[in-house]
C-alpha cells in the first residue's frame, strides 16, 4: 500500500479508530491490531512475502531467547550466526542472487569456461533491506549484552512489522522503538496534530516536489545520449530534488503516522541540503541507515584492526562500497560507493572540527563563506547521483563525457519548458521553507505558529491544495526497490 | 482524542465538499469514450465499415474518405483486447456491416491496457463511460484521480466556462489533432523504446500474443459466419522509428498479420508501415500522422478495401 493512495487514505483512520477507540484498554491487543493492520499493509503488494516477514520475526524471536539463556561464548555465536544467516540469506538471495551468478559467468567465459546456470526470474520483497537490518540489529545487541531480549511475540512482531516504517525505513533500533510497545500508549493531542503536519510536510514533497521533479529526471535520463550539456546538468538537479524529496517525504509520512498511534521514530533528514562538508552530508542523509553501518560494521572494524592512515581508508572504502551495494545490485552503486568514500576520506586527515549544528544558527542569512561552501557540498552530492541514477555504467561515462562539454553553455533542450519553470519555482519555494525550519525536525513544525489562527490554516490550506493540484497517478517509492 | 478528530474533521470539511462539487462537474463533461458509446448505441446497425484500434488509427485514418457508412472506434491506448469487449458488446447490433478494420501496430500484439497500472485512469473510462467491464483491480472510481488535479481544472474551465468540448473525436469517430509536428527524431526513438517488449519470447509475453492472435480469430470467424471482411491494417510510421525497433518483436508481428490473412479468405493485411508516399510533412510524431497524412492515407485505403470487396 502506497503512503500517496487512496487505499492508505482508507486504510489509516479504520486503524486509527480500531486503535485508540476498539482496543484501546488492553495493551497487547492494541499490539495484535498494529501487527494486523502492518501484514494488511504489506500483503496489498504481495501477501506471499509476509511468510518471509513472520520466518524472519520468529527466527530473531527464538535466536534472542536463545542467546539469553546460553552462557557458552561458542554456542552465542553459533546463535549470532543463525540469524545473521537468515536475514542476509534472504537479503543476499533475492537482492543479489541473479547480479552474482551473472558476474561469475562472465569473469568465467572471459577465462573461456562457459558455465551453463540460468538467472532467475526473483521479485524483490519490498522492504527487504529494511527490516532485515532492523532484526539483525535486534539480535546482534542481545548478543553483545546490550540488551535484553523480550518475552512478548506479539510486541517483537509489532516492533519488526510497524507499518509506518517497515517498507523503507527510518531504520529504527531496538532500544528505540521496541520499549515503546512494552508500554501503554496514551494519546497525546498535540503529538498526533504534530504528526498530522509532518504527514502533510511529506505528502508535499513527495507529490509536489518529487513527482513533479520525477517527470524531467526520467526522461532526461532516457535520452541523455541526445541531449546536451545544459539539459543534464538540469536533469541532476531534477533527479537530487526527487530523490530527496521521494525519500525523506516518505520518513516524514513515516513519522508522522507513526506519531499518530503514540510512537517516536528516528529523525531520518535533517536537512542535508544545506551541509557544509561531506561527512555533515551523511550525518544528515538517510540517518537511520548511516548510524546503522556506523555501529554494525564500521566501529567493529576499526576495534577488530588497528587504527593507522592505511586502515583509516580502507574502513572508509569498505563502509562506502557496502552502503552502495546496499542500495542495489548492481555495479553503479558500486562506483556511487567508491566516489563517496573519496569524497569523505579527506575529512580523515583534516583536522576540522566537526559540525553539529546547523548551517547559520539562529540568523537567516548565512556568510558567504557558507554559502559557497553548502553549494559545493550540494553540487558534490549531486554530481554522485549520476552514479546512482544512471542504467549502467557505461550511461555513467557517457553522461559525464556529455555534462563537460561545450554543449553546457547552450539552451536546455526540454518537452515542456513552461511546465520546467513552474518545477523550478516550487523548488526554490520548498528550498525557502526548508532554510526557513532547518533548526527544527521537519520544515513546518513551527511554520506561523506567531501567525493568527486563520493565516496558520491557509498556509495549510495552500499545501493542501498544492498536493490535490499536483496529484495523479500513484507513483511509487524510489527507495522501495531497496 | 475527540478534539483531535473534530480539528482534522473541521479542516477536511471544506476540501470535502470542493472534491464532491469537482467530480461532479468532471463526471458530467462529455467526452470521446461517451461520444463513441452513444454514436453505437444508435447507429451500429447502420455501420457498414468500422475501424479499431488504438492512436494510430484514431488519428490516422479518416472516415470520411472511405466509402459507406463508417465510424471509428479507435482510440488512444485503446489496446486490442478493449478492440474486442467493444466488438463483442455490439457485434449483434451490427447488421449492415461489411468491413472491419483492426490495427495491427508494432506493439499491438503484446500490448494490453489493463497489464499497465499507470493507465487504469483509461480502464476508468471504459467502465464508467462505455460500460464494458474492465475486468481490472481500478481501487477507487473516482473521475477526479484520473488525473493532476490541474488538468481537472483545465478540463473544467474549457468545458464550463470557455463552452468548448473536451472531445477530439470529429463526426465519424476521427480524432482530430492538430498540433505542431514534433521532433521526429527523438519522438520516434523514445515511442520505439516504449513500445519494444523486453524479451520478447517470455512466458508473459507469450500468453498475451497468444491471447491476442485468438482475439483476432474470434472476430474472423465471426465475420466469415457474417459475410464481413476483414482489414488488418498497419499505418505509416517515419524512418526514425522504424530503426530503433527491434526487428524479432517487427517480425512476428507482420508474419502473424500476413498469415491470418492468407488462412482466411475474408482477411486481409494493408501494411503500409515502410510505405515510402508518406513524407515527413504527412506526419505528427514519427509514428502518428497528421490530418494531411491521414486523408492521403485514407484514400489509399479505401481504395484497397473497394478492390477487396
Amino acid at each position: 500500500m502506497l503512503f500517496n493512495s487512496l487505499d492508505f487514505a482508507v486504510f489509516l483512520p479504520i486503524v486509527f479508530i480500531l486503535y485508540w477507540f476498539v482496543v484501546n484498554r488492553d495493551l497487547k491487543l492494541q499490539n495484535a491490531l498494529v501487527v494486523l493492520a502492518s501484514y494488511v499493509f504489506y500483503g496489498w503488494w504481495d501477501w506471499r512475502f509476509l511468510l518471509l516477514i513472520f520466518f524472519s520475526t520468529g527466527v530473531d524471536y527464538l535466536v534472542g531467547l536463545q542467546l539469553n539463556k546460553e552462557r557458552k561464548k561458542k554456542n552465542r555465536k553459533i546463535l549470532l550466526w543463525i540469524s545473521v544467516i537468515v536475514n542476509l540469506g534472504f537479503l543476499g538471495f533475492f537482492k543479489y542472487y541473479n547480479f552474482f551468478l551473472d558476474n561469475f559467468i562472465t569473469a568465467f567465459s572471459f577465462f573461456g569456461m562457459k558455465i551453463n546456470a540460468n538467472t532467475l526470474n526473483i521479485i524483490l520483497p519490498v522492504g527487504i533491506s529494511f527490516y532485515t537490518f532492523q532484526t539483525l540489529s535486534y539480535t546482534i545487541d542481545i548478543y553483545k549484552k546490550k540488551l535484553k531480549p523480550t518475552k512478548d511475540f506479539i510486541a517483537f512482531s509489532a516492533f519488526v512489522s510497524f507499518f509506518p516504517q517497515l517498507v523503507a525505513g527510518p531504520i529504527e533500533r531496538t532500544s528505540n522503538l521496541l520499549p515503546q510497545f512494552l508500554n501503554k500508549r496514551k494519546f497525546d493531542y498535540s503529538k498526533a496534530i504534530d504528526g498530522t503536519r509532518q504527514i502533510l510536510w511529506g505528502l508535499f514533497k513527495k507529490i509536489v516536489i518529487a513527482d513533479n521533479c520525477a517527470q524531467f529526471a526520467n526522461e532526461i535520463f532516457a535520452n541523455s545520449a541526445d541531449l546536451n550539456g545544459s539539459t543534464l546538468a538540469l536533469g541532476v538537479l531534477f533527479f537530487t530534488f526527487q530523490i530527496y524529496g521521494d525519500f525523506s517525504g516518505y520518513s516524514d509520512i513515516a513519522i508522522g503516522t507513526a506519531r499518530l498511534f503514540g510512537f517516536n521514530l528516528t529523525q531520518n533528514f535533517a536537512f542535508p541540503f544545506f551541509s557544509r562538508t561531506f561527512p555533515e552530508v551523511w550525518r544528515r542523509w538517510h540517518i537511520s541507515l548511516t548510524t546503522w553501518f556506523r555501529d554494525y560494521l564500521f566501529i567493529p572494524l576499526v576495534k577488530r584492526f588497528p587504527i593507522n592512515k592505511v586502515t583509516k581508508v580502507i574502513h572508509v572504502f569498505v563502509l562506502f562500497i557496502v552502503i552502495g551495494f546496499w542500495h542495489g545490485a548492481s555495479w553503479n552503486f558500486f562506483l556511487w560507493g567508491v566516489l563517496l568514500a573519496l569524497y569523505f576520506i579527506p575529512s580523515l586527515f583534516l583536522k576540522n572540527k566537526i559540525q553539529t549544528q546547523v548551517v547559520a544558527e539562529g540568523k537567516f542569512f548565512p556568510t558567504l563563506s557558507e554559502f559557497f561552501k553548502v553549494l559545493l557540498t550540494f553540487s558534490k552530492g549531486s554530481f554522485a547521483l549520476i552514479f546512482f541514477r544512471a542504467d549502467s555504467v557505461g550511461q555513467i561515462f557517457e553522461f559525464i563525457t556529455n555534462i563537460f562539454s561545450f554543449s553546457l553553455f547552450e539552451i536546455p533542450e526540454l518537452s515542456n519548458y513552461t511546465l520546467a519553470s513552474e518545477v523550478i519555482a516550487l523548488i526554490f519555494v520548498f528550498m525557502l521553507i526548508e532554510w526557513q525550519g532547518r533548526e527544527q525536525l521537519y520544515a513546518i513544525e513551527k511554520l506561523g505558529f506567531k501567525w493568527k489562527k486563520p493565516f496558520r490554516y491557509l498556509s495549510y490550506y495552500i499545501i493542501v491544495f498544492l498536493i490535490l493540484f499536483y496529484a495523479g497517478q500513484e507513483e511509487e517509492f524510489i527507495y522501495f526497490q531497496f | 482524542m475527540k478534539s483531535y478528530i473534530y480539528k482534522i474533521l473541521f479542516f477536511l470539511f471544506p476540501i470535502c465538499i470542493i472534491v464532491v462539487i469537482l467530480e461532479f462537474l468532471l463526471i458530467n463533461i462529455p467526452n470521446d469514450y461517451t461520444f463513441k458509446k452513444e454514436y453505437l448505441d444508435k447507429n451500429a446497425s447502420e455501420i457498414e465499415t468500422i475501424i479499431f484500434g488504438t492512436s494510430h488509427t484514431f488519428a490516422g485514418l479518416r472516415p470520411e474518405y472511405i466509402d459507406g457508412h463508417t465510424f471509428s472506434v479507435a482510440i488512444g491506448n485503446q489496446s486490442l483486447s478493449y478492440d474486442y469487449k467493444i466488438f463483442k458488446k455490439y457485434q449483434n447490433d451490427f447488421k449492415n456491416l461489411k468491413t472491419i478494420v483492426l490495427a495491427v501496430s508494432y506493439p499491438t500484439l503484446w500490448f494490453r491496457l489493463q497489464d499497465h497500472h499507470k493507465d487504469s485512469s483509461l480502464i476508468f473510462n471504459y467502465e464508467k463511460y462505455y460500460g464494458i467491464d474492465a475486468s481490472a483491480n481500478i481501487d477507487f472510481r473516482l473521475e477526479i484521480l484520473n488525473r493532476p488535479l490541474k488538468l481537472n481544472y483545465r478540463l473544467i474551465f474549457q468545458y464550463y466556462i470557455k463552452k468548448k468540448p473536451v472531445q477530439i473525436s470529429e463526426e465519424f469517430g476521427w480524432g482530430k489533432k492538430i498540433t505542431k509536428r514534433s521532433d521526429l527524431s527523438r519522438s520516434g526513438k523514445q515511442q520505439a523504446k516504449r513500445q519494444t517488449y523486453r524479451d520478447i519470447n517470455s512466458n508473459v509475453n507469450n500468453i498475451r500474443m497468444n491471447e491476442s492472435i485468438r482475439m483476432l480469430n474470434s472476430i474472423i470467424d465471426w465475420s466469415k459466419q457474417n459475410n464481413v471482411n476483414v482489414v488488418l491494417l498497419t499505418t505509416p510510421t517515419h524512418l526514425y522509428y522504424r530503426e530503433k525497433l527491434n526487428q524479432e518483436q517487427l517480425e512476428i508481428t507482420i508474419k502473424t498479420a500476413t498469415e491470418l490473412a492468407l488462412n482466411n479468405e475474408n482477411c486481409m493485411y494493408l501494411n503500409f508501415f515502410n510505405d515510402e508516399r508518406f513524407s515527413d510533412d504527412d506526419y505528427r510524431d514519427a509514428h502518428h500522422l497528421n490530418p494531411t497524412g491521414a486523408a492521403k492515407f485514407s484514400k489509399l485505403v479505401n481504395l484497397q478495401i473497394k478492390e477487396f470487396q
